[in-house]
């Protein structure tokens, strides 16, 4: 049997906004490893950078000091992201966004997040936050 | 990021390079609250250089958008990428602004 090649790696960030940017690129290197056409590394690229906002500001309530870390595991078949944090639990509306016909300023991000994967799987356990994102091709 | 503003013969053209995250909006949102101060029509913002584009990026664009349109003035939308057209449209919002591909005069 051919062996599907098997990518994973792991990159922790502090929860400062001027990480999200290294966020992208470590994504950007991992996804290319497994060929996806650029499209759609772009749409997981912001998705994740918009989950890793997301716990800056709701988990860390802009606490800029605390970490996060960003794990990956991907295949040509399959594309899985773990983000961790130990910020608070996220309520509720944190997860739905706004309608996209209501045209207001902030909203958009999880409607980014769930365009790009397939499963948004959220636990918290102990004082950890984990966010699972699949996406299967 | 990189932000310059342009005096044009009516209103401003705000051109942009780089990636507008949450890290950098927050400075585009100030360039563009102090031409929605001064009430300044057309403010252009050109996309051209811009690599990428995250939703606080969007949420700065609507809130100028909406103070614009306080004063009955433009803010249109030019240069954009295949790519960020693609999330102004994903996003509902490319019916919204006013978004052309390189004319000033069309404000």
């Amino acid at each position: 049997m051919k062996q599907v090649a098997r990518h994973k790696a792991s990159l922790i960030i502090t929860s400062h906004p001027m990480y999200l940017s290294m966020v992208r690129v470590f994504l950007e290197k991992i996804l290319k490893l497994i060929d996806l056409p650029t499209s759609i590394i772009e749409d997981l690229k912001s998705a994740v950078d918009e989950a890793c906002s997301n716990v800056i500001k709701y988990a860390y309530k802009n606490d800029y000091t605390k970490s996060i870390k960003i794990e990956v595991e991907c295949t040509r078949n399959i594309v899985e992201v773990y983000i961790e944090d130990r910020g608070d639990a996220p309520i509720d509306k944190d997860f739905k966004g706004r309608e996209l016909s209501d045209i207001r300023p902030g909203g958009l991000g999880m409607h980014f997040i769930r365009k790009a994967f397939d499963k948004v799987i959220f636990s918290r356990r102990g004082k950890v936050n984990k966010l699972k994102l699949v996406r299967r091709f | 990021m990189e932000i310059k503003v342009h005096n044009e013969d009516k209103g401003k053209r705000v051109v942009i390079s780089g990636e507008i995250d949450m890290h950098t909006s927050p400075e585009l949102r100030k360039v563009l609250l102090k031409c929605t101060k001064d009430k300044v029509s057309p403010i252009v913002v050109d996309l051209k250089d811009v690599s990428y584009l995250d939703s606080s990026a969007i949420a700065t664009l609507v809130e100028a958008l909406k103070a614009v349109m306080t004063y009955k003035g433009h803010l249109v939308l030019c240069n954009l990428s295949k790519r960020v057209q693609e999330i102004f449209a994903f996003a509902k919002l490319d019916k919204v602004f006013q978004i052309v591909k390189d004319d000033v005069k069309s404000a």
